[in-house]
């Protein structure tokens, strides 16, 4: 596989904290979130594994060109459709939680609105990049990013307040039914394979799927759910975890470098996670921009040699984030995307039969 | 009779030569003649090297004494070429050549007073062990430099002329086995659509190449170190030489070109590691420190430790400006400085750089007009400006500075960021004839050298 | 190509400098902020005022060189709730106040029985306060404690913090909680959260950190001791240093501990009583002795040490069980060695009193310091 691959499904695995995921599966901690984390799993593995080696069939096409190519028009355009929606929902919710968060944490005093022009800005150039640039990008911040993350996490690992008997606690009750929504916020968690649908194209040698590297996928995945899960409750207690609103954030703030330059941790790990959520949204919403792009391309916006569908698409984009971000209470941020996550199957369901068809098609 | 009378008289082409030139004072016409023997010289005394003519065309004119022989000798002279069109010969004229007419028959001889041929020392890009010596002002005295740090006989060397009104001859030079010949196309491409009217040095031929008119990074390297040439050479890069610059244009570049200073090459690897860090250290620094002051003063003064707030507090006690205004001005002054010491005289620079830097400073913190740390970072940035070792990307630093500057008071820390990841973004999306501008290329150096294609 | 740049550009400069505009409500200059460095929550004296909240608030410094020593400013307003006497503080003061720096919470032990949940909200509630805060209980009142200026303390430190965050003093008798902590532990089921008690002492030239105390939710505080909080930080916390006194068989020397370690394990047997049994390791010195000391002797003196501290941490842990208290989180521990059911609290509440105490200490000395 080619390392690009590595980067897409690791971005998306490190993004889930700054994504209400660790709320969603901490406010089940009593019932069900571990056992359904476990299950999600086992499913996001399997997702991975039916993403990427389908993929890997057919070097240097995206979905778009398959659906044409081998499709008929009445379910490609429903089909690019729904796929772009579901892609910009996903960065949506990543900028909602960010911006959400860097009011909570970072500058209470400053307007929702300028929070997320600031990020809209980089973000409006960013989703109109190239596809090979962005992906030169993500690795640029993968291999800055990472090292750091990775020390941090340690820090937090071996930091003496994190209290083991309340992790053994949380693993006490191992034995509850799965829930449903823990199940698919940790299927979410290997979703970035699923970016493939255009990022494909750029990946024209022929490549195999190795056992390894699906192992190693999942010993990530595993690490980061426990990181999201297990570290909060470490530091914020069993009993009254749901009571925090961004656990993840709170348990960061618990951490300190006695003799770091920057003291608190958590300023760390927000420059780190906010980059990392910069990123996602930007590739989240470059994958909907190009599937929209395949299907709408307007003449009238067409003035000499310049076609500026793709700047409007970016601005519509943009403006809906934008009115979101500033009309959703935090209530209905989670609500809503616990919904999101509980159609995840659904949106599994439909990008396996499309790729069956797309088989269909492509042997007959 | 009739003979000598014909002989006497102008051939026909020196004659309308005469006529299609100028009469400028330099244009020469000059007839040769001893007994039979006759010949016509036609040339421009300024760009014609004359103690070269007179050994290699007037002495032995008289010394052979016959004309039948002189043709001959003519024919057999290293330099001579074959006579072109007329449009083009007038040019050539321009560029030392000699019309030389001897038993009806012409010739035309390179005779050019070479250029400064002497080779300076390294000055915009010193190093303590590499080679002291830039390039010359000569061409051909450059090529036969890049010649002898680079001895391959697959090296490859085109000469062309731009088509402005400067006529500059310029080399195109790579290394046939190694060379991207996308890249190649690209340049020549380029090249031969050039439509500026006048070209006068190799950096501004650099500008000229890239397609876009509004342009931050620059997308070639302008070197004058000779072994930097041959450190590109290798890794399949092209070379531009240009007539009368001491400097060359290396095509195409990626960002980590910029990182490379050759004192590199001439140390142990972990000491010239460390110096890479250091480097890429700097580069952080002097991007982002005055954006982080106002950041942290302005927005969040909280990441930093107590202490470290309470005193940056207590130093702007009395500064009337906020921190943005404060630090942009200081900026703008200390940028003042560096371009004053550019300009000055090499003996007043030591000067004013101590009256600037020292005095003003001092006196700006007890005036209350700038923080004791806002100073101190100043300094800092302007020291680890020129760490980055090539000019060019701290030309471009200083700009990007600004703008970050600007991101983070409009945004505070998350302006910062993101303006960061906006010239990230940037840089990702540039290309440097066809050549992505900037990406990890694994493998290490070897491949940082190599403009290999994925 | 070039024209969509220009017009992208274009964009770009207007929305710029329509955000020129907008920005600036949110510029704080850090010259117009003025830095809360310690909280302090005492028992309102007036009637309907539950609150009389202190704010300790650092002056910048304009030059550390020149100045002798710090320079605080208090403000102090009784009030029904933290953050609304916080609102009328603003008032008073013409900076904005900036609480990201403030390290110190400190509480009057007399609010701190009964339910903390209205005292303690509003700290964890805003964000921008650290959860990296030091929480502790003053005496003889929170606003005395903060206004202490130790003779020791130079220009530009704030020697209280020096006490808790281990850079300065490190010492077995000084209990470090953070916020985040003091919330975690407070609010687990089986757990009691404990705080350090500073008193300012001297005519507020000094302060005195050695007691803990332990806070369970409904329930009356419990004072530990001198001996009581050393152990504590020393188990729990694994928490070392001087002054580990044995006094025992004639034998009367302090121990400097580097490293100990303490382990629980439940014996549950049916028809028998709930026993837990408790293994501590330690490793350390002499450091004074009334006698001389033979190194050969060392297996003699370990046993002497065990037995005196296995005498005393049994002690504490049964005082502690009389209180209902449990700062060991022996409740905890049972939580989480085993599998969840609904009964499982339950049952430990039954346990607890029952519980008998299986301490097993090893001491091993490794010299007798640099003399015999």
């Amino acid at each position: 596989m080619s390392r690009f691959v590595y980067y897409l499904i690791l971005t998306n695995m490190l993004a889930i904290i700054m994504s209400p995921i660790p709320r969603l599966l901490l406010l089940r901690a009593g019932d069900g979130a571990l056992s359904g984390m476990i299950v999600g799993i086992i499913g996001g593995a399997l997702f991975t594994y039916v993403t990427v080696s389908f993929f890997l069939k057919y070097p240097g096409q995206d979905l778009i060109e398959l659906l044409t190519k081998y499709t008929s028009s009445w379910i490609q355009i429903p089909v690019t459709l729904y796929f772009a929606f579901m892609w910009f929902i996903a960065g949506t919710i990543t900028l909602i939680m960010t911006v959400f968060l860097l009011i909570t944490f970072l500058t209470p005093v400053m307007s929702i609105y300028i929070i997320s022009l600031s990020i809209l800005i980089t973000i409006f150039f960013g989703v109109l990049l190239k596809t090979k640039s962005i992906l030169f990008t993500l690795e640029i911040l993968c291999v800055l990013m990472i090292p750091v993350t990775v020390l941090m996490f340690f820090k937090m690992f071996t930091s003496h307040e994190l209290d083991f008997d309340q992790v053994r606690l949380a693993v006490m009750h191992i034995k509850s039914i799965p829930d449903f929504t823990a199940f698919n916020a940790s299927t979410f968690t290997f979703m970035g394979s699923a970016n493939l649908i255009i990022f494909n194209k750029y990946f024209k040698e022929k490549q195999n799927i190795s056992k390894w590297s699906i192992i190693c996928i999942t010993l990530a995945s595993i690490f980061m759910l426990i990181n999201s899960y297990l570290v909060p409750i470490g530091f914020t207690g069993f009993d009254e975890i749901d009571q925090l609103m961004f656990p993840w954030t709170s348990s960061a703030d618990s951490v300190r470098m006695k003799f770091g330059f920057i003291e608190r941790v958590v300023f760390i790990f927000m420059f780190l996670f906010v980059t990392i959520s910069f990123i996602s949204i930007i590739i989240h919403w470059h994958v909907a921009y190009k599937l929209l792009s395949s299907i709408f391309r307007l003449k009238s916006l067409q003035i000499k040699q310049q076609n500026f569908t793709p700047l409007l698409i970016s601005f519509i984009f943009c403006a809906v984030g934008l009115w979101l971000t500033v009309s959703f209470t935090q209530y209905q941020l989670y609500e809503y995307s616990k919904y999101y996550y509980n159609i995840l199957p659904i949106f599994a369901g439909v990008l396996f039969l499309t790729m069956l068809a797309i088989r269909k098609g492509a042997t007959s | 009779m009739t003979e000598k009378n014909n002989k006497q008289e102008m051939p026909i082409l020196m004659k309308t030569m005469i006529q299609a030139l100028p009469a400028s004072f330099d244009v020469l016409h000059v007839p040769l003649e001893l007994d039979d023997a006759q010949a016509h010289l036609l040339y421009m005394k300024t760009v014609v090297d004359g103690g070269v003519l007179q050994q290699t065309v007037i002495k032995p004119f008289f010394e052979i004494a016959d004309e039948h022989k002189f043709a001959a000798y003519m024919k057999g002279m290293p330099n001579r070429i074959d006579i072109p069109t007329t449009d083009e010969l007038l040019t050539l004229f321009t560029l030392g050549f000699v019309l030389v007419y001897a038993e009806n028959a012409y010739s035309l001889l390179e005779v050019r007073r070479l250029g400064n041929t002497e080779q300076g020392e390294t000055i915009a890009e010193t190093t303590i062990h590499g080679p002291q010596l830039a390039f010359s002002e000569d061409l051909e005295t450059n090529i036969s430099i890049v010649r002898q740090h680079y001895h391959q006989a697959s090296l490859y060397i085109e000469s062309q002329q731009l088509t402005d009104k400067s006529r500059t001859a310029i080399s195109l030079i790579y290394d046939e086995k190694l060379v991207n010949i996308d890249v190649l196309r690209r340049v020549k491409e380029r090249l031969n659509s050039l439509d500026s009217p006048l070209i006068q040095s190799s950096a501004e031929l650099a500008t000229r190449l890239t397609s876009r008119r509004f342009n931050l990074f620059p997308t070639s390297i302008i070197t004058e170190r000779p072994d930097r040439i041959a450190y590109n050479l290798t890794g399949g890069k092209i070379i531009l030489l240009v007539d009368n610059s001491p400097f060359a244009v290396v095509l195409p570049v990626v960002f980590f070109d910029f990182m490379v200073s050759m004192e590199e090459n001439y140390h142990t690897y972990f000491i010239s590691l460390y110096n890479t860090l250091l480097g890429w250290f700097g580069l952080l620094i002097c991007l982002t420190l005055p954006a982080l002051y106002v950041a942290v003063t302005a927005y969040s003064p909280e990441i930093l430790r107590t202490e470290l707030t309470l005193s940056i507090a207590g130093s702007r006690i009395g500064v009337p400006y906020p921190s943005f205004i404060e630090a942009v001005i200081m900026l703008i002054f200390v940028e003042l400085l560096t371009e004053a010491s550019v300009r000055l005289p090499r003996s007043i620079n030591a000067a004013a750089t101590t009256v600037g830097g020292l005095i003003l400073g001092t006196a700006a913190t007890e005036a209350a007009l700038a923080s004791n740390i806002l100073i101190m970072i100043i300094a800092i940035v302007a020291i680890s400006t020129f760490v980055i070792p090539m000019n060019e990307l701290g030309f471009v630093v200083r700009v990007c500075r600004l703008f970050l500057i600007i991101f983070t008071t409009l945004f505070g820390l998350i302006g910062l960021i993101s303006g960061l990841l906006l010239i990230i973004l940037h840089l990702t999306d540039l290309d440097s004839f066809g050549q992505p501008y900037l990406r990890i290329a694994w493998r290490s150096k070897r491949s940082e050298k190599k403009v290999s294609s994925e | 190509m070039k024209k969509g740049r220009k017009v992208i550009l274009f964009f770009f400069l207007l929305v710029f400098s329509s955000f020129t505009i907008l920005s600036g409500c949110s510029y704080k200059g850090v010259d117009k902020r003025s830095f809360v460095v310690g909280i302090g929550i005492d028992p309102g004296e007036g009637i309907e005022k539950k609150f009389k909240v202190t704010l300790k608030i650092a002056k910048p410094i304009p030059s550390l060189k020149s100045a002798t020593e710090n320079e605080y400013a208090y403000l102090v307003h009784e009030s029904d709730s933290v953050a609304e006497a916080i609102r009328y503080l603003a008032t008073e003061a013409d900076k904005v106040f900036d609480f990201s720096q403030a390290k110190i919470l400190a509480l009057n032990p007399e609010l701190l029985s009964g339910d903390l949940f209205h005292l303690m909200d509003y700290f964890v509630r805003r964000g921008d306060i650290q959860l990296l805060l030091y929480v502790i209980a003053a005496k003889p009142s929170a606003e005395e404690v903060l206004r202490v200026q130790p003779t020791l303390e130079a220009a530009g430190e704030n020697s209280l913090y020096n006490f808790f965050d281990n850079t300065g003093t490190e010492s077995p008798f000084v209990t470090t909680t953070f916020l985040f902590e003091f919330r975690r532990d407070y609010d687990t089921k089986g757990l009691s959260a404990v705080l350090p008690i500073v008193k300012g002492d001297g005519g507020g030239t000094k302060f005195i950190v050695n007691h803990a105390l332990v806070l369970k939710h409904g329930h009356e505080a419990v004072e530990l001791n001198l001996l009581e909080t050393k152990l504590y930080n020393s188990l729990k916390k694994g928490e070392s240093g001087y002054g580990y006194q044995i006094n025992s068989a004639g034998y009367k020397f302090t121990l400097t501990i580097d490293r100990i370690k303490m382990k629980s394990k439940f014996e549950l047997k049916n028809g028998q009583k709930p026993r837990v049994a408790i293994k501590i390791k330690a490793v350390g010195s002499v450091n004074e002795s009334n006698k001389l000391l033979q190194l050969r002797e060392l297996d003699h003196y370990n046993k002497i040490s065990e037995d005196k501290l296995a005498e005393q941490v049994t002690i504490l842990f049964k005082d502690l069980q009389e209180k209902n208290m449990d700062p060991f989180g022996f409740g905890l521990k049972y939580r989480a060695t085993r599998l969840h059911t609904d009964k499982v609290l339950d049952d430990w509440k039954a346990i607890y009193p029952d519980l008998e105490f299986d301490v097993k200490v090893e001491v091993k000395l490794k010299s007798v310091g640099a003399i015999q």
